[in-house]
């Protein structure tokens, strides 16, 4: 396949933490048809950077970031981090899910320490005490799972993929299982952890509102086979209030923009 | 019988507490286990006594329970006795059945759960022979082994084979998947996910399977032992004791088998349920 030179178009490539060249998804359906996910998405996160991943449902916004984390491959093109293609998981990345994923036979604190007594890192004990300070489980860290509410498990979660200090956290539509006084509250209080990490983060939701109070940049994918339609920065200082004007312009421009996406889906 | 205890969360019990509890409860009862018995017993009693049912085929509970002290009896003391014996030969025969199945059938359950090749291999292998009831082996297995402790023990495994096989595969395989790729993100490898995720996850399963395993092997010793007991063993005694219409000896061996099946269930699995199944709050993990 020819492709045109793109670092022309992208920059000297060491600026960019995370990289999509031309990458393209399908998927084979049960009965052999293929469904063409990710159609052509070419796209740069810098370090430091917020990124939030909006867009129609089966756009491949997950799926994207599953590459990201080295569970799935491209059917096309590449992703890069720190210039080396992906090519398997590791412990450079973190990732929260949707349904918290907590290893249900270990305490807060075993959760929170898997990754980090895996790896072998010494000397984390300070650390990890003020994670869980940080994330506000402090006083629960002998409890199991299926004691804490939704909220407090996602925050375990959240510690636990922050706990071996990865250079990137991927999280998949993380406060989408929480009631909204909880996402509201956790949003708050995520702001505040990353605030104090300044790590990466790419954040994939279906919700505008959440997209434009974390992120630095709003990645907008277009509906099947997805691209990049436009991307959105958003130079509000944090926390941000949801009845700024500046917040509810840019809020009416990305939400008619992601409508005539999801139209195209819905039909 | 259930008592919910509600504990602070953060204040699980060591394991030897656990069986302390369960066994306490056990012997100590509850009011609510022993009356609804106790009032069988009396009713029974009666209509024993009175000559409402045939005291011949059914003897009232005070006959059987004397018969049964003189079963415990010998010249040589209570360890000595024919009862003892009989119950000692049973229990030797499950465990020796049911450790082996425990052993092998653990292994081969949780690699069919790990390897699709071993998988689809035995599956269609464990999917047939498992309908076949335990006790229709036997014949065969006496051709093969004689009356013997061996074809005992055999059918006693055969038995515990399958729930084993079954559920300890399950339990792998009902593990998510994101459960293996946030543990593979994290840094482990083939081994340690196996070590450290794929057996603590299963681990409910598995231990329903062993208890399915255990009361079903427990079942299938007493019909084996009646065909091909032996001279030994609990199911022999209450066999042969029907050709001397010794229904009181048939009734007090039923009465033993229940209770140290009880025992068995309740007193050494169920502890170990709760502190794995209860403690964690899931039965699976996905």
């Amino acid at each position: 396949m020819n492709m045109p030179n793109k670092n022309a178009k992208w920059g000297p490539a060491t600026t960019a933490k995370v990289e999509a060249r031309s990458v393209a998804k399908t998927f084979k359906r049960d009965r052999g048809e293929e469904v063409a996910a990710i159609g052509d998405i070419s796209l740069s996160i810098g370090e430091g950077e917020f990124a939030a991943f909006i867009g129609p449902s089966g756009c491949g916004k997950s799926t994207l970031l599953y590459m990201v984390a080295g569970f799935e491959k491209p059917t096309g093109g590449e992703v890069r981090m720190n210039g080396h293609v992906i090519d398997r998981p590791r412990p450079d990345r973190g990732i929260v899910f949707q349904e918290y994923v907590l290893f249900p036979w270990l305490t807060v604190e075993g959760n929170i320490r898997f990754g980090v007594d895996l790896q072998n890192q010494p000397d984390v004990d300070a650390r990890i005490e003020h994670l869980i300070k940080l994330v506000g489980l402090r006083g629960f860290e002998q409890a199991y799972p299926h004691t804490l509410s939704g909220g407090m498990q996602q925050r375990v979660a959240i510690a636990r993929a922050l706990a071996y200090d990865p250079e990137l956290l991927l999280m998949d539509e993380p406060f989408g299982s929480l009631d909204a006084q909880t996402k509201r509250r956790m949003i708050k209080d995520f702001i505040t952890v990353w605030e104090e990490t300044k790590k990466t983060v790419i954040f994939v939701t279906h919700s505008v509102e959440e997209a434009l109070l974390l992120a630095d940049k709003v990645y907008l994918f277009s509906a099947r086979p997805s691209r990049i339609k436009q991307v959105f920065s958003v130079d509000l200082p944090r926390p941000r209030d949801i009845s700024e004007p500046s917040f509810i312009d840019i809020q009416r421009e990305l939400l008619a923009s992601l409508d005539e996406e999801v139209e195209k889906m819905m039909g | 019988m259930s008592e919910i205890q509600i504990r602070r969360a953060g204040e699980p019990r060591s394991l030897s507490a656990e069986f302390a509890a369960g066994f306490g409860q056990k012997v100590l009862g509850g009011r609510r286990f022993v009356s609804p018995i106790l009032i069988v017993l009396a009713v029974w009693e009666l209509s024993a006594r009175t000559g409402l049912v045939n005291a011949v085929l059914l003897p009232p509970p005070s006959a059987i329970f004397r018969n049964m002290g003189r079963l415990f009896q010998s010249d040589t003391g209570f360890w000595n006795s024919l009862l003892v014996e009989h119950i000692e030969v049973s229990l030797m025969r499950l465990l020796a059945g049911y450790g082996l199945a425990a052993v092998l059938c653990t292994v081969l359950g949780l690699l069919m759960g790990v390897n699709r090749r071993i998988y689809a291999f035995f599956d269609p292998i464990v999917t047939v022979i498992m309908p076949i009831p335990s006790l229709a082996w036997v014949p065969i297995v006496i051709l093969w082994l004689g009356m013997s402790n061996a074809t005992i023990i055999f059918v006693v495994f055969l038995t515990a084979m399958f729930p084993i096989i079954y559920n300890s595969a399950a339990g792998v395989r009902g593990i998510s998947k994101k459960h293996l790729w946030a543990a593979e993100l994290m840094g482990a490898s083939r081994r340690k996910i196996f070590f450290k995720v794929l057996l603590p996850g299963a681990m409910p399963h598995v231990i329903t399977g062993h208890i399915l395993a255990v009361s079903l092997a427990w079942r299938a010793l007493v019909g084996a032992e009646m065909l091909a007991g032996a001279g030994l063993g609990l199911g022999y005694m209450i066999f042969d004791a029907r050709t001397f219409m010794d229904t009181e000896t048939v009734y007090a061996g039923i009465m033993v088998i229940a209770v140290l099946g009880l025992v068995i269930e309740k007193g050494v699995f169920r502890p170990l349920q709760r502190f794995t199944i209860e403690r964690w709050g899931t039965v699976r993990t996905g």
